[in-house]
């Protein structure tokens, strides 16, 4: 091996580990490298999840084709980590706007059958699990876009 | 044996090319199977305002068009093929790993962190630094109707799968960790993995609902938690105590599979890391002789 390739291989080898070794030291993800946080809280008989519907003209509520992002857990954590922010209505409107103005370009480019939305709206709904059959309440994040 | 002969014992003792080969063809055509879906252009239709980008993505600036997005998810595809064929490998497998990171490294850029991408990330440039194309490989072929001797065995084929195996190692103790940091004993003494079982089936779409027939028996929760968290911690054993290697490392493939299954949570990506326990050597031998390879492993 020449000085640089052992210089390289020793920094391939010892650069990973080191960082690996502070990620999980320092319990805070140094990207690509992780203190594999996820599911070491302590789960309870309540889970709450997150989800966007499109309003008709009716005033009635459908569900958003799965092309119009984000959805599922992404959505969930975004709406999180917008409500915590100093600007959290606003922001929160903006991402609700978002996903309305992408139905709507999918619906025009001919990409998803559906009627037009007027909006679309967020919600997080609370589920008790302890409780048989399980006890579900929505509470509305926001609405956009804004009449 | 001194420390510093041990550790470069366990880095550089001389292996055969092959090992690092077959790591090689498995990891990229696997990553190429797990990703051909992937479609990179979605990022470019998610809300602005949920754009959060990790360090490497910020490298590059604002995120690209979707028609850009597709061409660098081609791009990325087409150099997993050639990585697995061994082609080209110092631009093949930098292609991969840079736009590898860039394209796994969007998935955790929108607000939601994905831990199951960076150590095939990680390893994408280890793959990339070593020689993991002298054998079984296009560029192995091409060298020897060049006239070049076949490789001989060389700690260079080594310190990559050892490196892997630390890797590894370190990510499931890590794990382990985190449970006891945050939720500690109580992690597995409560109701905690009981309610996680039930939650898991609103938040995310497990392939087999199993886990809520798990969760009538508080029980078993408590027993698959703390087999849980003792499998993690003890991961690392699996590097310096081979008996006991096979079980751990089972073990956490099996973790990882029924995570997958019952809590919808995909590591797949992760699992093929692996790979690197394995001695490929000894599975071809038994692939062609299957007594030659019992009388191998008993000596």
């Amino acid at each position: 091996m020449t000085r640089l390739r052992v210089l390289l291989v020793t920094a391939t080898i010892a650069g990973p580990i080191a960082l690996s070794l502070a990620a999980l030291g320092l319990g805070r993800m140094l990207w690509p490298f992780s203190d594999y946080p996820m599911y070491s809280d302590l789960a309870g008989p309540t889970v709450s999840v997150t989800r966007a519907v499109g309003i008709e003209p009716d005033g009635g509520e459908r569900s958003l084709p799965p092309q119009v992002e984000p959805t599922g857990l992404v959505l969930h954590l975004n709406v999180n980590h917008a409500s915590r922010s100093s600007d959290a209505p606003a922001r929160l409107r903006r991402i609700a706007t978002a996903m309305w103005a992408e139905y709507e370009r999918l619906r025009a480019a001919g990409d998803i059958d559906g009627p037009p939305l007027t909006a679309v709206r967020i919600y997080r709904d609370t589920i008790q699990l302890a409780t048989r059959p399980h006890v579900r309440s929505a509470a509305l994040v926001t609405q956009g876009p804004m009449p | 044996m001194s420390v510093r002969e041990t550790v470069r014992s366990f880095f550089f003792v001389p292996s055969a090319p092959t090992n690092l080969a077959v790591c090689r063809l498995i990891f990229f055509g696997w990553l190429f199977f797990c990703f051909l879906g992937y479609d990179v252009a979605q990022w470019a239709r998610v809300p602005a305002d949920t754009w959060e980008p990790v360090w490497f993505v910020e490298l590059f600036g604002r995120l690209p068009s979707a028609a850009t997005l597709t061409g660098l998810g081609i791009a990325w595809k087409v150099s997993l093929v050639l990585g697995a064929l061994g082609l080209w490998r110092p631009v093949s497998l930098g292609v991969a790993a840079v736009l590898g990171a860039y394209l796994l490294g969007l998935t955790g850029s929108f607000g939601k962190a994905n831990y199951d991408i960076g150590m095939p990330v990680i390893l994408l440039f280890v793959f990339w630094v070593a020689r993991s194309t002298d054998a079984l490989s296009l560029d192995a072929l091409i060298a020897r109707r060049r006239g070049n001797p076949p490789a001989s065995p060389s700690g260079e084929y080594t310190w990559p799968l050892a490196t892997g195996r630390v890797l590894l190692a370190l990510a499931f103790f890590a794990a382990g960790v985190a449970k006891l940091r945050h939720g500690g004993v109580d992690w597995i003494t409560t109701d905690n993995l009981r309610w996680l079982f039930i939650g898991q089936q609103y938040t995310h779409a497990p392939p087999l609902n199993w886990a809520v027939y798990l969760a009538e028996f508080p029980g078993l929760c408590r027993l698959l938690a703390g087999g849980t968290m003792a499998l993690e911690l003890s991961y690392p054993l699996a590097i310096f105590v081979p008996r006991i290697r096979p079980w751990l490392v089972v073990g956490a493939i099996g973790l990882q599979l029924g995570i997958h299954l019952f809590m919808g949570v995909n590591y797949l990506a992760f699992i093929v890391a692996n790979i690197v326990w394995v001695d490929w050597s000894q599975v071809g031998t038994a692939v062609r002789s299957p007594r030659l390879a019992v009388r191998t492993a008993a000596a």
